[in-house]
């Protein structure tokens, strides 16, 4: 999502959502997704390549888990 | 001792009162309900009050009585936020929207009524924890004031005394955020310390709960309550949980204070930089000393707990979204809501790398030191209408301001305690954050209190 726009958040909605919104909505939604994929772009700045996300599956815990 | 003046005592003074007879729990419930009845109209802290409170108050009073004394949490009125399920009173979430919860008891609700709790009704919230205003709940200091969020009515339910204590959940700071607004003390314990199970999911990784109190000795007696492991909760930890008021009162000459001078002292408010710096100078000298820390990567936590949070929000309301159901949520989080869903899958596991990254720098950073400490908020309650505030010649949504420094330890899981250390120029309550290694509750608790002990702040009260 690297262009936001009216058109381009508008457009996405329905296939997101499964809803036709309005365009007072797409205008919120807009401004609000400006802000935060300023910051996002930040994070993408940084080269994690080699970094394990800090969430692991544990294949073990998740079975056991499952019995109970 | 009045009615009034009974009202306004945490737990630690109540219970010893109450064990000995000299105070009956049943007394103590009515004087509660009685001010929520009489207060509450303009605080706005309840969405309802329990009918079962006073049958389970004269159940304390009679089991105390009879010799069964359960401990400090015995017969103490405990609110409980909205999201928490709860087996005799209904659960919103702070919504209108058409969904509905069960009625049965949180793990957590569960373990306080065990402990003998009297559990007066349940907190206003804002919407699934989504916000930091908790409309329409007012600051006690100041009711033109937000108290905060997203526990709102358990910060201004506790100021107000209109319960000895609270239950609140943190996401991003929803604990300590209006802990440090309505100026009482808010307790995030450790990613896992604190089950979550009956807790309305916001964002399973970052979701915390948790009490909020009169006092750093009180926040200590609901988390031996609390705490420990829960098979229902897949986060919950199996660490072994001590009695955290047993090192409250030691010495802290043992132990460095850590500060991050970038990111928590950059920016702000003039009155909340100099009672917090105040308060650092006052901790240097009971400590063993101030290291000066640094942690250039929380420029990019922003972007990270975005990413995290919103995403992990619109996964856990797909069902809604669905059903076309967030047409009925408030407009503020209908907007986050639907914006989690343009939060890309690379971008939430950058995220998730990124929280690795972060989580090593804190571990080098206490090596050198025990806990940090920083402001809790950079900015005090603002106004109900007030949506940007001037820091340093900028002006900043509230919003965005409000959760700056509290969420690091939500993307990290550690220990945040915020306690009172002051009042602005407008006599608005400042916080002081406190955080520790993962499991170090009783070292963030033990400073605290240290510094608690120092001053009169939690004898302060507003005047409502």
């Amino acid at each position: 999502m690297e262009k936001i726009s009216p058109t381009s958040v508008a457009a996405l909605c329905p296939q997101l959502f499964g809803l036709e919104v309005e365009r007072e909505r797409v205008e919120a939604l807009v401004a609000e997704l400006t802000g935060i994929l300023s910051e996002i772009h930040k994070l993408r700045e940084l080269d994690l390549s080699e970094v394990a996300p800090v969430v692991v599956f544990d294949p073990v815990r998740a079975y056991e888990e499952g019995r109970a | 001792m009045s009615a009034t003046e009974i009202a306004l005592l945490p737990i630690e003074a109540l219970a010893p009162r109450i064990e000995k007879l000299e105070l009956s729990p049943l007394e103590l419930t009515d004087r509660m309900l009685d001010r929520v009845q009489k207060y509450d109209r303009t605080i706005k802290s309840y969405v309802v009050v329990s009918q079962t409170a006073r049958a389970a108050a004269e159940r304390a009073e009679r089991d105390i009585k009879e010799g069964r004394y359960r401990g400090a949490l015995h017969g103490i009125p405990v609110a409980i936020k909205d999201n928490y399920l709860t087996a005799d009173m209904p659960t919103t979430v702070g919504s209108k929207a058409p969904v509905s919860f069960p009625l049965v008891d949180a793990t957590t609700v569960r373990r306080l009524r065990e402990a003998g709790a009297i559990l007066i009704g349940k907190t206003n919230m804002h919407e699934f924890a989504w916000g930091n205003v908790t409309p329409p709940t007012r600051n006690p200091w100041n009711t033109n004031c937000v108290p905060g969020g997203s526990s709102g009515g358990s910060g201004a339910a506790v100021a107000a005394s209109l319960c000895t204590a609270a239950l609140g959940s943190d996401t991003g700071g929803s604990i300590r955020i209006p802990a440090s607004l309505c100026g009482t003390v808010g307790l995030k314990a450790t990613y896992g310390r604190v089950s979550k199970s009956g807790v309305i999911t916001h964002s399973w990784s970052l979701d915390h709960a948790g009490p909020l109190t009169k006092t750093v000795k009180d926040a200590a007696l609901l988390l031996n309550a609390l705490a420990g492991f829960d098979a229902k909760d897949p986060s919950s930890s199996t660490m072994p949980v001590p009695d955290y008021t047993k090192a409250l009162g030691e010495s802290i000459k043992d132990l460095k204070i850590g500060i991050c001078r970038t990111h928590f002292f950059d920016r702000n408010d003039a009155d909340v930089q100099r009672a917090v710096e105040t308060a650092v100078d006052e901790l240097a000298r009971s400590a063993g000393g101030v290291v000066e820390i640094n942690l250039p990567n929380l420029r990019y936590g922003l972007g990270a707990i975005f990413a995290i949070e919103l995403a992990s929000s619109s996964c856990y309301h797909e069902k809604n979204l669905e059903r076309g159901l967030q047409r009925h949520y408030q407009p503020d989080v209908r907007t986050l809501v639907e914006v989690g869903k343009f939060v890309t899958a690379t971008d939430y596991l950058k995220a998730e790398q990124y929280r690795r990254v972060l989580m090593a720098d804190l571990r080098k950073v206490f090596e050198s030191v025990d806990v940090l400490v920083t402001p809790t908020t950079p900015i005090t309650a603002w106004k109900l209408d007030q949506s940007t505030v001037r820091i340093g010649g900028e002006d900043e949504s509230v919003l965005a301001a409000s959760w700056r420094l509290t969420y690091p330890f939500n993307l990290t899981g550690l220990p945040a305690i915020s306690i009172p250390c002051g009042f602005d120029s407008r006599h608005a309550p400042i916080g002081l954050q406190i955080a520790g290694k993962p499991f170090a509750e009783e070292t963030v608790l033990r400073v605290a209190y240290a510094y608690e002990c120092q001053h009169d702040w939690k004898e302060l009260v507003p005047s409502l």
